[in-house]
């Protein structure tokens, strides 16, 4: 089921450097800010302003309907951490919340990311997604649970 | 004045969790600037794996796409200029959600008094025939017309 509408928000710079944005939604099919239609929209806010739009964001949106599982050992603070590696190295750090206790190693702490569900996790990313400048990313082997809490204060 | 927006190098995909507590997190990802489809291609494979390792629920997946203008002019002055300084607009719907836009730094042009939008001023025209015919709800219902228009000031320029 695709979303009802694509949000479209422009920011726009005024004068003394100040930005604001303004939101809008236009029909789903729409996903190229050089469209027509969006354009059109811009254009006319251009002309109401003594601001200048100098960029376009739009939020393509698919909704899922899922259910959590109930009563999970982890739960959204505490990640399954996997860090590729890009372009000199750089790296590119992904954590999955709520992490399944099935992928975890002996330990607790590990994920052999070689086998089963974690390696297609960490096949899907490093074939699909990118750094920001397009350059590909390294696989990992392993990744490591993380916890992020605040610490008791004594 | 607009010049030429080129897309961004890299669209974000943006996946949204929620677990059984109730608390969100997300994820975010650079994929191709060609890749503009949520429910396929690369955000169909990175979401299905991460939802695969995970307790939580992936309730959406976004795609977030750019594009920039390096040429977009210089803003210009007048006396409702700030950011703050805001022309809200509402407009009637046909599903009867009012939507409203806000423009900052609103040209003093488009005011019949300095607070009402003056409704037949040429560019407050166009903007709502732009709105009405290229514009719909979030909920994907047409935008039928202008209902009201006025200015807003910041609060700490009550005085003016």
């Amino acid at each position: 089921m695709a979303g009802l509408s694509t949000r479209v928000k422009c920011t726009f710079r005024g004068p003394y450097d100040l930005e604001f944005s303004v939101t809008f939604f236009v029909p789903p099919g729409i996903v190229d800010p050089t469209d027509s239609r969006v354009q059109a929209i811009v254009a006319a806010i251009n002309a109401v302003t003594h601001a200048v739009c100098f960029r376009i964001e739009l939020t393509a949106s698919q909704p899922h309907v899922v259910t959590p599982t109930a009563s999970a050992v982890y739960v959204n603070e505490d990640k399954a951490e996997f860090i590729f590696r890009g372009e000199g190295g750089l790296a590119h750090t992904f954590k999955v919340p709520g992490l399944l206790p099935s992928i975890l190693g002996t330990s607790k702490e590990k994920i052999d990311a070689t086998a089963g569900l974690p390696l297609a996790f960490v096949t899907a990313v490093a074939d699909n997604a990118q750094g920001a400048g397009g350059e590909a990313l390294a696989a990992p082997d392993f990744g490591m649970r993380r916890a992020a809490r605040k610490t008791l204060k004594k | 004045m607009i010049g030429a927006f080129a897309l961004a190098l890299s669209n974000v995909l943006e996946l949204l969790f929620e677990d059984d507590n109730g608390k969100h997190a997300s994820m975010k990802f650079f994929i191709d600037n060609t890749e503009t489809d949520p429910a396929a291609g690369a955000a169909a494979a990175i979401s299905t794996a991460a939802q695969n390792i995970s307790n939580s629920a992936l309730y959406e997946t976004n795609i977030l796409i750019v594009a920039e203008d390096a040429d977009a002019g210089d803003p210009t002055t007048g006396p409702y200029d700030r950011a703050s300084d805001k022309a809200a607009l509402t407009f009637s719907s046909a599903d009867g959600t009012p939507v409203i836009l806000q423009i900052g730094a609103p040209d003093e042009s488009i005011f019949l008094d300095a607070w009402e939008v003056n409704p037949a001023n040429s560019d407050v025209v166009a903007l709502v025939d732009a709105m009405t015919t290229n514009a719909v709800t979030q909920e994907g219902s047409a935008i039928l017309g202008l209902r009201k228009g006025n200015r807003r000031r910041p609060p700490r320029r009550k005085g003016q």
